[in-house]
């Protein structure tokens, strides 16, 4: 980590901007991570933000405004999607700029779904590029090794890349008390469980798919359990999940919504699989949950989940193949206890709240 | 695989499961997985209007594979005719083919009564559908007109005759009425959900949410029984004016609306009631439109000591789980629960100690006792 000491002794600042602060959002939980982490350093780390949620506490753009002047401050830029007073406010900044990439979802999986999505993927990545070509950038954390691949093809240098993961609150979670309710219903009837936006990207109908094959197979409906919001204007899309779901097959899956983090933790604590069909991820975070919980993962192979839970997790390109891994992992405890072990060894290594700020420290040094 | 060590082969693993599936999809001569995309195809064949395809009744979608698997299987001749017996296979196949023609006349009458079979099964399948759906029309007319009749008599219970003296709800209220500033922000998280007006607000108030709406330029109107609550609304700048929320939302194009909100106003209402908006706001909003039902949360207990018992004129308990079902019949999807109103921390239960089951207790005490005090019931038109 970098001196955290301004030139006459004070704490050095840290602005850390990201387009909208959220409790319940990965890319607000690492913004907020990563000031929590420099504060422990003794930096003055401060979270701004465009808007933010009623029970997120972050300062505005235009409080962000009053540094503009100041060399001695660093800007960390939160990049994942269309921002553009972000990137307004950047044009006048005087110290050092990071910036912490995410993933942006690419504009082809909202084609013929939303316009709107279609326009900001396209234009929130432009604006990516041009911060990969930045040269007043002096370092690049990205959330995962695809991160770091995309920003070198843009044009980043891979001197000042480094892969940070994302930081999580992952422990809170776990040490929260489930939502009574959704454990006691849940309970009954152990399920496949899926965590994650209902967006195109996070391949929502290739999940269906792997259900309508476990039925095709083993002659009985899977129990799927999909925890995750909606967004009104993907209604062409969350409408095409509607359609499939006439389909006796897929009696037992159930897509629940927007759950509070005590229904997520029940929702977890009643999962006999994480089943992952997602079409695009940049850094998967609900990976990490699922093994925390002690639930084993069956993924689709895909950039952003191998470099997650590679190794310790069934990942395959094959739909069929994955209806049978959630079969056989559902008949076979010892196989369950072994990946479960698998994937929270890689996680303590990689994911760990030591490890991310190592990698944080490792990531700022000389900046 | 290591059955009893450590580690697994996970890599051994998959490609074992591979195998598998590659020798299933072979068994099984490739696994028909069915998407949306083909099933739309299959039911709507060339209309691209951009209309949703037609549902093809669901008893039929089963069963065509299959009449059309039968049909093809109908005569037994059609299987192909082979023999694995080398040197022997021509005299094998010779007197196979014999035997064919020797059963022939029997096999003509087996195939005719094989297809009739099949051709009976799939008009018993049309009947059935066709039966089902006269059913499920008639059980809909029916359902509306009972409705109709419970809420003309709810209507009719709950007017004062004429000695009876009239409970002032607005005093009620005026008295009761939370603090204005602490209400807005209350229902700001609600914002979030709503993108594209119109949305129409039924018991609006004096128009906290409109006004929040109003700010993030979504256009909405709302609707109050109360002369008082419209007027302040109305001073406020806000679209609202007085009107029973049933006929407010009946006057409304069906289709026409972005969101259909209500906060704390569905325990006032019966439950033919709380039926009959339910139904009337899916039929108003469009494809994707919000309903958002804010009531009180009956599911933590001490709301029956503040809330629920405070207010004489509440006469339909919902229980969360109530309302999401009644919610999900009436037809909306992606349903979800938001709870808010979290008691203040002073009043819950702590543990004496740090021991486990004391600390155990006291959560599920607090959640039983001092659970979130509302709850929003969230749905997609």
């Amino acid at each position: 980590m970098p001196s955290s000491a301004g030139p006459d002794g004070s704490p050095r600042r840290a602005a850390i901007l990201l387009a909208s602060l959220s409790t319940a959002d990965a890319t607000s939980h690492d913004a907020t991570g990563i000031a929590a982490a420099l504060r422990d350093r003794g930096w003055d780390a401060r979270v701004f933000t465009s808007s933010r949620d009623a029970g997120a506490t972050a300062a505005t753009l235009s409080e962000a405004a009053r540094l503009l002047d100041d060399d001695d401050v660093l800007w960390m830029y939160h990049s994942g999607g269309r921002w553009d007073d972000g990137m307004a406010l950047l044009e006048h900044v005087r110290g050092p700029i990071v910036v912490r990439d995410h993933n942006v979802t690419p504009a082809r999986f909202f084609e013929g779904v939303s316009d709107e999505f279609v326009d900001a993927a396209i234009q929130g990545e432009r604006q990516r590029a041009r911060l990969a070509r930045d040269p007043r950038v002096v370092r690049f954390l990205a959330a995962s090794p695809r991160n770091a691949s995309d920003l070198e093809e843009l044009g980043a240098s891979p001197t000042r890349l480094h892969v940070v993961p994302p930081f999580h609150c992952i422990d809170d979670l776990v040490h929260r008390e489930p939502d009574a309710t959704a454990l006691r219903r849940w309970q009954c009837s152990p399920a496949a469980t899926f965590v994650g936006r209902i967006a195109p990207n996070k391949g929502l109908l290739g999940l269906l798919r792997v259900a309508r094959l476990y039925f095709r197979l083993f002659a009985e409906p899977l129990t799927l359990r999909v925890v995750g919001t909606t967004d009104p204007r993907l209604h062409p899309y969350t409408g095409r999940i509607d359609r499939e779901l006439d389909d006796p097959a897929l009696a037992r899956v159930e897509f629940v919504g927007r759950a509070s983090p005590g229904e997520l933790k029940a929702a977890y604590l009643a999962a006999s699989v994480f089943l992952c069909a997602s079409e695009h991820e940049g850094f998967c975070v609900p990976l990490v949950e699922a093994t925390a919980f002690g639930v084993p993962v069956v993924a689709r192979s895909e950039p952003g989940v191998v470099s997650t839970l590679g190794g310790s997790a069934l990942i395959s390109q094959d739909e069929v193949a994955l209806a049978i891994a959630v079969r056989r992992i559902e008949g076979d405890s010892t196989l369950r206890e072994q990946l479960v072990r698998r994937a929270r060894d890689r996680c303590r290594a990689a994911f760990s709240s030591e490890a991310l700020r190592d990698a944080l420290e490792a990531g700022l040094t000389g900046v | 695989m290591d059955r009893e060590g450590e580690s697994v082969d996970i890599e051994a693993l998959v490609a074992e499961v591979e195998t598998e599936a590659a020798e299933l999809r072979e068994r099984l001569g490739g696994i028909d997985v069915r998407t949306d995309e083909t099933l739309a195809a299959r039911h709507e064949p060339g209309t691209g209007n951009g209309d949703p395809p037609a549902r093809r009744p669901l008893l039929l979608r089963d069963l065509a594979d299959s009449l059309e698997r039968l049909r093809g299987q109908a005569d037994p001749r059609s299987a192909p005719i082979s023999s694995h017996r080398g040197v022997l296979a021509a005299p094998v196949l010779a007197a196979k083919r014999l035997l064919i023609r020797l059963l022939t006349p029997i096999w003509d009458q087996q195939t005719t009564f094989n297809r009739a079979l099949v051709d009976q099964l799939g008009e018993i399948g049309e009947a059935v559908d066709s039966t089902r759906t006269r059913m499920d029309d008639r059980l809909t007319a029916v359902e509306r007109r009972l409705l109709a009749l419970e809420d003309q008599i709810a209507r009719s219970g709950v007017a004062p005759g004429p000695s009876e003296p009239a409970f002032d709800y607005e005093r009620f209220e005026a008295a009761f009425r939370g603090d204005p500033t602490t209400v807005r922000e209350k229902l700001r998280p609600y914002l979030a959900y709503f993108d594209e007006g119109p949305v129409l607000d039924l018991g609006c108030g004096d128009g906290a949410f409109l006004s929040l709406l109003s700010e993030k330029g979504v256009q909405a109107r709302g609707v109050d029984q109360s002369g008082p609550a419209i007027e302040r609304a109305r001073a406020a700048g806000l679209d609202a004016s007085r009107a029973d929320l049933v006929e407010a939302l009946e006057a409304s194009g069906d289709g026409s609306l972005g969101g259909v909100v209500s906060v704390q106003v569905f325990e006032h209402l019966t439950l033919p009631v709380v039926l009959q908006v339910l139904q009337m706001a899916k039929r108003k909003l469009r494809p994707g439109g919000i309903l958002l039902v804010e009531t009180v949360n009956l599911a933590s207990l001490v709301t029956f000591s503040r809330a629920w018992t405070i207010d004489p004129t509440h006469r339909q308990a919902l229980h969360p789980l109530t309302l999401r079902f009644l919610v999900e019949e009436a037809g909306f999807s992606h349903v979800e629960l938001l709870y808010s109103g979290d008691v203040e921390p002073e009043h819950r239960i702590e543990a004496s100690s740090d021991d486990p089951v004391q600390v155990r207790n006291a959560a599920i005490l607090n959640e039983l006792v001092f659970g979130p005090q509302d709850y929003a019931v969230i749905g997609r038109a």
